[in-house]
């Protein structure tokens, strides 16, 4: 029989030209695990015989080359682009129209829906606060978040909730190996049997940081990563994800004890950190003063610690607006 | 078996014999040698530099790679980025270190996953069909996959085959050459209305095929 498997043999079937007869020989064929190699090795060699087109490999190199020296993102922009025009232009007639119309009619029924279904776990703005969920997992949210769970057949058939903000997620693994799942939103998902791991999710992109265990992300269009403790996963808002092996882990756990963690980073961050903490709007008119950086850690339970702190740090005015905080420099800016 | 009126040796002397072809390493190892052997370079490349290695592994597959992809997603755009995505988790998260196998059948095991999850989800698949972590791949091989893979992108050509001509052509310019509807409509002298129904009849037809015909066997067990 291992003569009948030729090259040309499987040529032919990738092809599509093979019987169903002949396709049982080249399955018993691949039993033996030996076999898988020269049928990758044909594979490609067919693939280079008949290529279906010509990328340009030149430029995608050079964006490798340029990650390969810890300078590139990694290539998930094009994706973005490209799915974002598809879909939009799917949708642009007629189905839009429709789907406002009736989501306009759903959207009464749908709020009253939500907490009927849901149950709202909330975290007030400067406190963490833990729960305990109906399997035994144990949830840390930070503060300004929330963990939708739902109150009927959670446990039964599915786990399955839903995050906005930042929590840490101790999860128990059940007897019937069901598994867990966090959902993000914009087709960001988390699943996991039982492990530790922390989750953000807010407009400025999400995260994950995996302390135990192993955990499966599902990423928009389609894609999926399979994480391993220690590592750390980031995207932003555009949907461009890294996933690096932090040495320093206090960035990304310290607010669970109300602390921030600052390690040169620029004011403006420290602001926008403010405002998906607090949900305190921060403005600084002055950009010299938005690209000062500042260090260290700190415990703040409210913006009002904070902005105690970052007076005492640096010369600055906290002057509070109608609708936000204003920053501004006491003296002129100093080198 | 009675080993001892074929020979003069004893049977323990087969002992040895007989497991390594249960594990179904060929009897002659020098055969598998030779297989891999054309990656022996790079394997020695990996040892010393692995950005190195990294490099040349891009350089070596990287076209056929995405000429691979594009069977299954059709389009330029997304074949070339799935497989850059690949080598870049390749590169970041050590995969060299683990690989049992070839870097050929790795590569080619991993672009034909990730392929297949975006096949599945361009066609809105609801089925919940998991796939294996890719590390794993290489240790658990059935046999079904590799066949069930390249099944689905003959599957994928014939479905595009028996579409009507304009159908095809529109859905081809469309999604594997990336033209914009303005473009196919004028070279095609139709409307743009008759593209983009063109190009929707096209897309609704694989949907609908490949969830007809969808492979049932397919269901991989989770490894974690």
């Amino acid at each position: 029989m291992k003569e009948l498997i030729t090259r040309e043999f499987l040529f032919d079937f990738f092809d599509g030209k093979t019987t169903s007869i002949q396709r049982k020989l080249i399955e018993d064929w691949l039993k033996n695990a030996a076999n898988e190699e020269m049928f990758y090795s044909c594979v490609h060699e067919w693939e280079r015989l008949h290529p279906q087109f010509s990328p340009d490999r030149q430029a995608a190199q050079k964006n490798f080359e340029l990650l390969l020296e810890g300078q590139g993102e990694s290539a998930a922009k094009h994706p973005g682009l490209v799915e974002k025009k598809i879909t939009r232009s799917f949708y642009s007639r007629g189905g839009l129209w429709f789907a406002a119309a009736v989501s306009l009619l759903m959207l009464t029924t749908f709020i009253y829906r939500e907490q009927i279904i849901f149950e709202i776990y909330t975290s007030p703005l400067g406190q963490t606060s833990s729960f305990l969920l109906a399997d035994s997992t144990q949830v840390v949210l930070n503060s300004n978040s929330t963990l939708k769970v739902p109150r009927f057949g959670f446990g039964n058939e599915a786990r399955q909730v839903q995050l906005h903000g930042e929590a840490e997620f101790k999860v128990t693994h059940l007897q019937n190996n069901l598994r867990f799942r966090v959902l993000m939103g914009e087709g960001y998902q988390i699943e996991v049997l039982g492990t530790e791991f922390t989750a953000f999710s807010r407009a400025s992109g999400k995260r994950v940081f995996l302390s135990k265990g192993k955990v499966k992300l599902e990423l928009p269009k389609g894609k999926r990563l399979y994480m391993k403790p220690g590592s750390y996963f980031s995207a932003n808002a555009q949907g461009d994800f890294k996933v690096t092996i932090p040495k320093e882990t206090l960035a990304i756990t310290a607010w669970k004890e109300q602390t921030f963690y600052f390690d040169n980073t620029q004011l403006s961050e420290v602001a926008r950190q403010i405002q998906e903490r607090f949900d305190v709007t921060v403005k600084i008119p002055d950009k010299n003063l938005a690209k000062t950086c500042i260090g260290g850690i700190y415990k703040a339970r409210d913006a009002d610690e904070l902005f105690e702190i970052l007076s005492a740090l640096l010369e600055i005015e906290i002057t509070q607006k109608s609708d936000c905080i204003e920053l501004r420099t006491t003296k002129s800016y100093e080198l | 078996m009675n080993t001892e009126r074929m020979t003069n040796r004893t049977e323990s002397d087969f002992e040895e014999f007989r497991s390594k072809t249960d594990q179904g390493i060929p009897f002659s190892d020098d055969k598998r040698v030779i297989i891999a052997d054309d990656e022996r370079l790079l394997r020695e490349t990996f040892a010393i530099n692995p950005k190195e290695g990294c490099s040349l592994l891009f350089c070596r597959y990287y076209d056929s790679l995405c000429s691979h992809a594009i069977r299954f997603v059709h389009s330029k755009e997304i074949a070339e980025d799935i497989v850059s995505e690949l080598f870049a988790s390749f590169w970041q998260e050590r995969s060299f270190d683990q690989v049992t196998s070839s870097y050929r059948a790795y590569l080619y095991k991993a672009v034909r996953h990730r392929a297949y999850n975006y096949l599945r989800w361009k066609v809105h698949l609801t089925e919940p069909l998991d796939s294996i972590s890719l590390t794993t791949a290489s240790k658990i091989i059935n046999p079904d996959d590799e066949l069930l893979y390249s099944e689905l992108h003959i599957k994928v050509e014939w479905i595009i085959q028996q579409l009507p001509p304009q159908c095809r052509r529109a859905y081809l310019l469309k999604r594997v050459e990336g033209m914009k509807y303005e473009e196919i409509a004028k070279e095609m002298h139709i409307s743009i209305k008759a593209v983009e129904a063109l190009v929707s009849r096209a897309l609704l037809r694989l949907r609908t095929d490949l969830k007809d015909n969808w492979f049932l066997g397919f269901l991989l067990v989770p490894m974690f």
